[in-house]
């Protein structure tokens, strides 16, 4: 059981195949048994194909936090091993600019992403390059741009 | 050539506001798009003005059907943000899974209901939904109400078990195995029953995993991934009765059947629980303050729901309630594979294809929309205007009403 608790193989396994890709990113382990890892937005795409062709084929979600003090958004992009033993989950963590927030789409290697990607596009405004259909999923498709409720400078207006 | 056929967003066949174009040729289905976006109530904008320890009980609210499982996630988080998961007492962390797993046997069985409702069993659909009744009383005991329990609090649980209940459980357990028993053999032998699921809404292994399916639609196409084995949390464990479930027809019946299994596996555990249950506190000593500020950090925190794997993020930047909550549903991650399954099926299966993944859409897409009836688009009133709106409504129709009275 707890095939996600990581041993010390599965974690310096795990270091090697990300600085294999992503030179200099180191993983780190928190107390519950999570990886967290971050790298440059150029690389998101090689990391996660990599990272599935050794068996992080579970693609959990991306979450998309808006940093209004920095002037930056953070995208994290969490995926779980499916099959192996002894490797913890991942969250890669990739910062954008604020004013202009692109980011790759990896449509292309996790196609759940789809989904994922037009709601972290239609709640806080990021766009990902390459993305098929990259339009509004739960609010109306009619919203005025620029509204996107999860950015923190969003005001909650009376009816809304 | 084709046309097009709209279903939804209000259909009959569907429980929940979903809109789902389907191309079709003759009878056949060529090709479906879905679009959501119906039920979209803004939880996680609102629960970044909330008290940490107040997150769960607004959380438990995303889902009429999973609430327990979505408190416990989302209590599971805050308990790491707080680093206090580890002092959690033994008694509080079985009396969690106790509920877990009578809500997974309600929502199976609920399920169960729906979807023959759909493939036109109307008898078995109330046969479930009566079963049902006996697990809801055993949860309104342990959380106070029936549907949104709020069994658990950050550092524990709210009420303790007593002999009275356990005996309950056990009973419950053996009237659940013992229906379990008459279902399958209701869906193995009925012919009728087997020609409306047996090839129906099938999702090939290779492509459960690409789609990345989670939870019973996944097993159901022998994907082995279960987040109790995975992750082994709280006390899952092969002691306490716990079996993955895996089918390998990867049709709707091999759907039926792992929630049907999946069922006695949970009577199992939920038996276990009640006579094992150990001695001991139910909570911490003392509660974490309402006001006490966590250090600044991230965390995650998933769970096996109902329909699958239940994802929560949370990131604290140092102030007494959340700087950002994000929420992965199952639904989510299953609904690609309903666009995949309807392709080549008859519109006539549609509702079990759609039902086969059992979808909850309120989970999904946690905005208000209002047409006001003269505009084509939906609308957005502001709150005065809905207001004058329903007075107005009210007023034009309910003399109408009283007129037809007389």
């Amino acid at each position: 059981m707890a095939k996600t608790k990581p041993t010390e193989e599965g974690t310096s396994t795990l270091n090697s195949w990300i600085s294999e890709i992503v030179s200099g990113a180191k993983v780190e382990v928190d107390k519950f048994g999570t990886a967290w890892v971050e790298v440059p937005v150029e690389k998101i795409k090689e990391l996660l194909s990599g990272l599935k062709e050794k068996g992080y084929t579970h693609f959990i979600t991306i979450s998309g936090v808006d940093e209004i003090k920095d002037n930056k958004m953070v995208l994290i992009y969490h995926v779980a091993p499916s099959g192996l033993s002894g490797y913890p989950i991942l969250c890669v963590k990739t910062t954008i600019p604020r004013d202009n927030p692109v980011a790759p789409s990896i449509v292309d290697i996790h196609n759940v992403a789809l989904v994922y990607e037009r709601e972290v596009y239609d709640l806080l405004g990021i766009k990902f390059e390459g993305h098929p259909n990259l339009d509004r999923i739960l609010l109306p498709k009619d919203s005025p741009e620029g509204y996107h409720p999860l950015r923190k400078d969003f005001e909650i207006k009376e009816g809304e | 050539m084709g046309m097009y056929v709209p279903l939804g967003p209000f259909h009959p066949a569907f429980k929940e506001p979903l809109s789902i174009k389907i191309k079709i040729e003759g009878e056949t289905i060529v090709d479906a798009e879905i679009d959501m976006g119906y039920n979209h109530r803004g939880i996680e904008k609102i629960l970044e003005k909330r008290l940490w320890v107040s997150v769960p009980f607004i959380a438990e609210h995303i889902c009429g059907i999973c609430s327990g499982v979505h408190q416990m996630t989302a209590i599971m988080g805050i308990e790491r943000i707080y680093d206090i998961e580890d002092k959690i007492p033994e008694r509080a962390i079985w009396i969690r899974v106790l509920g877990l797993e009578l809500e997974r046997i309600h929502s199976h069985l609920l399920w169960l209901g729906i979807a023959l409702h759909e493939a036109g069993f109307d008898t078995i659909f109330m046969l479930t939904w009566r079963d049902r009744e006996r697990v809801l009383d055993v949860l309104e005991i342990l959380g106070g109400r029936r549907v949104v329990y709020s069994i658990g609090r950050v550092g524990g649980v709210r009420y303790d078990v007593d002999d009275k209940t356990k005996k309950m459980i056990i009973d419950v357990a053996n009237f659940i195995r013992e229906r379990c028993k008459v279902y399958k053999k209701y869906f193995e032998e009925d012919p009728t029953l087997l020609a409306r699921f047996r090839n129906v809404s099938v999702l090939p292994t290779s492509v459960a995993k690409g789609l990345n399916t989670v939870g019973p639609t996944a097993r159901a196409s022998n994907v082995p991934y279960d987040i109790r084995e995975e992750d082994g949390y709280y006390i899952y464990g092969p002691d306490i009765g716990y079996r993955t479930i895996v089918r390998k027809e990867c049709d709707a019946f091999a759907k039926v059947m792992v929630r049907i299994e999946e069922v006695e596996v949970s009577a199992d555990i939920i038996e276990h629980i009640a006579k094992n249950l150990p001695s001991g506190p139910i909570e911490i000593k003392p509660k974490v303050p309402h006001m006490k500020a966590p250090a600044p950090g991230e965390v995650i925190a998933r769970m096996e729901a109902p329909r699958g794997e239940l994802f929560y993020y949370y990131k604290s930047d140092g102030k007494p309630y959340p700087y950002r909550v994000k929420v992965r549903t199952p639904t989510l991650s299953n609904i690609l594979s309903v666009a995949y399954m309807a392709k080549g099926e008859y519109i006539a299966d549609v509702p079990v294809t759609f039902a086969s993944i059992d979808p909850c859409i309120a989970c999904m897409e946690r905005v208000l929309i209002i047409d006001d009836g003269k505009h084509r688009k939906p609308k957005r009133m502001t709150w005065s205007e809905l207001i004058r709106y329903s007075k107005k409504w009210f007023k034009q129709n309910l003399s109408w009403l009283k007129q037809e009275r007389l």
